[in-house]
């Protein structure tokens, strides 16, 4: 019985590895096969994928009669621009100009194709892809928007309203396309002047600043300079008025001589998606300012208030004032973000609650000025409903 | 030799894989937008039809029953990449207007289908008929298909216009069009089969 048993198995075993084995011997010859098409094939696919992206090149550069890739030696992303490939077009043996394919945000995002000559003027620029709203962000890539940077020179200025004119109702989009065709330009002409002896350019490259939150550390070293900190016990500061804002931390500033100098308060609460800013009151009940710690709004919109422009409004501000937003509120104190109406009234609310909670706090616990609210402090920005 | 013919036109009306036996819809719905494309995609199929069937016709009796569709996907596989490869490398336009199509013909149900129930069981000589039957079957599908949308989608026949683009129905480019030609397609069929099987009564 036993024996019949291990017969039986190691037959079992024998037909497992007589299948695998000829399982792989067709794998095998499968592949040999395929390894022969490909290597029949790969160059010439190769070969045609390089003369697919040299006819669209020569579009841009119709003089050129070659183009040399130089991605590989190209110059990095300047802030949020990235430049993803980049060619010199030569016409004989000496180099006439550059294109480079630049992507960055704009309504959505965007990838350009830019061309530079010797002279550092913009020849001609071409969209690859724009992502941004059909008959409004889409009209950068037409004429007559477009048209105006052919002949201009990379040091120009590219700024919308002064030597670029913006599309009515598509500014964000005009601003960001004139960013990356200056960058994309500039990086040109220097690469140009560095490598192949072209004109050389003034200035220094167009600095498209990256907008990065703050860490804690750094923001209360900001607001609280030369100040020590220590954490307040969770109860100290806590949102009293509303409850879609969470005061969750809260920081009391020392001076070198051991006195409160603030309170930093992290305030967590919604704007267009939601923010965490963190709130420096001082003891005589204004703002030490604001510092944003994160924010996962919309990138040219809301995301605007990581901006020094934005948040450095708010410093020396007084707690009791009213923290309104215009144009929804007409008298309001403060000025929308251009386009991000939704994400600063969330932001002047948190705001206005930590600033509140914070100077109660001071005042109580390290004899701080009392503000002198309104009969209603608690009029807070109304936030439409999003769609 | 008669036996070759009905083995030949077996596949064109009477067993037509998108028509009547209904499988392998999905490439031929997607990538019937123009005539070029049928073309290709018809011929492309073809081509991995043929080569699979014949192949794994000669070596059945070398093929296990028990891993056979494993040895199977093997084949269609690497016959559906050289075409793939081919295609990249001599008709680029192609190959980028048929985007993933051409790698899915190795799920193509119509090639698993024949390569199981007819391939694995018969000799290479009516192999090769059904295959080829089987082939052009597909192929005039969608061909006939193509032309119907591109001729009231696009207003073109083979890129040429023939239709002014004010009277062209966008419908037909889209994919509930391709639904309703294949409709179509599937009661002329049912039509032309009716007349040949009274035909064939007749006799």
């Amino acid at each position: 019985m036993g024996e019949a048993r291990e017969e039986g198995e190691g037959r079992k075993m024998k037909t497992m590895f007589k299948l695998s084995l000829t399982l792989a011997a067709y794998a095998v010859v499968a592949c040999v096969g395929l390894a022969f098409v490909y290597n029949a094939t790969a160059p010439i696919i190769e070969a045609s994928a390089a003369n697919e992206v040299k006819g669209a090149l020569k579009v841009l550069f119709p003089e050129a009669s070659d183009f040399t890739d130089v991605s590989s030696e190209f110059g990095g992303p300047s802030g949020s621009i990235g430049f993803d490939r980049a060619f010199v077009a030569v016409s004989g043996d000496a180099p006439i100009g550059m294109i480079v394919q630049a992507t960055g945000p704009t309504y959505k995002s965007s990838t350009l194709l830019v061309a530079v000559n010797m002279n550092r003027t913009v020849t001609k620029v071409q969209f690859t892809a724009n992502t941004d709203t059909p008959g409004l962000g889409t009209k950068t890539a037409e004429s007559p928007f477009i048209d105006q940077f052919f002949g201009k020179k990379t040091d120009d200025e590219f700024k919308t309203g002064a030597d670029v004119t913006a599309i009515s109702g598509a500014t964000i989009s005009s601003k960001a396309v004139a960013a990356i065709i200056k960058a994309a330009a500039w990086q040109a002409g220097d690469y140009l002047a560095k490598n192949h002896g072209a004109a050389a350019g003034s200035g220094s490259a167009p600095v498209v600043a990256e907008l990065a939150p703050f860490t804690l550390e750094a923001g209360l070293a900001e607001l609280f300079p030369e100040c020590s900190f220590e954490q307040l016990p969770s109860d100290a500061i806590a949102n009293s008025v509303e409850r879609s804002v969470v005061l969750s931390e809260a920081w009391l500033a020392r001076s070198s001589d051991g006195s409160a100098a603030g309170v930093g308060i992290v305030a967590k609460g919604q704007t267009y998606k939601a923010s965490t800013l963190l709130v420096g009151v001082l003891p005589d009940a204004t703002l030490a300012g604001l510092r944003v710690l994160a924010t996962t709004d919309s990138a040219n919109y809301g995301k605007e208030m990581l901006s020094p422009d934005f948040y450095s409004l708010f410093a020396g501000k007084s707690v009791a004032d009213a923290y309104l937003v215009k144009p929804s509120v007409p008298e309001g104190d403060i000025d929308s973000i251009s386009g991000a109406t939704i994400s600063t009234q969330g932001v002047a609310n948190m705001l206005k609650i930590a600033a509140y909670e914070g100077s109660r706090y001071l005042r109580s616990a390290h004899g701080g000025k009392a503000a002198s609210f309104a009969e209603d402090p608690f009029i807070l920005n109304v936030i439409p409903e999003q769609e | 030799m008669k036996k070759y013919l009905s083995l030949f036109t077996n596949g064109l009306i009477k067993e037509n894989p998108l028509l009547a036996l209904m499988i392998g819809l999905c490439s031929s719905l997607a990538v019937t937008t123009s005539i070029a494309n049928g073309i290709g995609m018809g011929l492309a199929m073809t081509f991995v039809l043929l080569m699979s069937e014949i192949i794994i016709s000669l070596f059945r009796k070398l093929i296990p029953d028990s891993i056979r569709i494993p040895v199977f996907i093997i084949v269609i596989a690497s016959f559906t990449t050289i075409v793939d490869l081919c295609m990249k490398a001599f008709t680029p336009e192609l190959s980028k207007a048929m985007g993933v199509f051409i790698p899915l013909i190795v799920v193509n149900c119509i090639i698993m289908g024949r390569v199981e129930s007819f391939a694995s069981k018969r000799g290479i000589d009516e192999v090769i008929f059904d295959a080829l039957g089987m082939g052009v079957g597909y192929t005039w599908v969608l061909v006939g298909i193509s032309f119907v949308r591109e001729l009231l989608g696009a207003g073109t026949v083979l890129g040429f216009r023939l239709l002014p683009e004010t009277v062209s129905i966008g419908f037909f480019s889209q994919a509930p069009g391709g639904f309703f030609v294949f409709g179509l397609f599937i009661s002329l069929n049912a039509v032309l089969k009716s007349v040949f099987l009274k035909k064939g009564a007749a006799k």
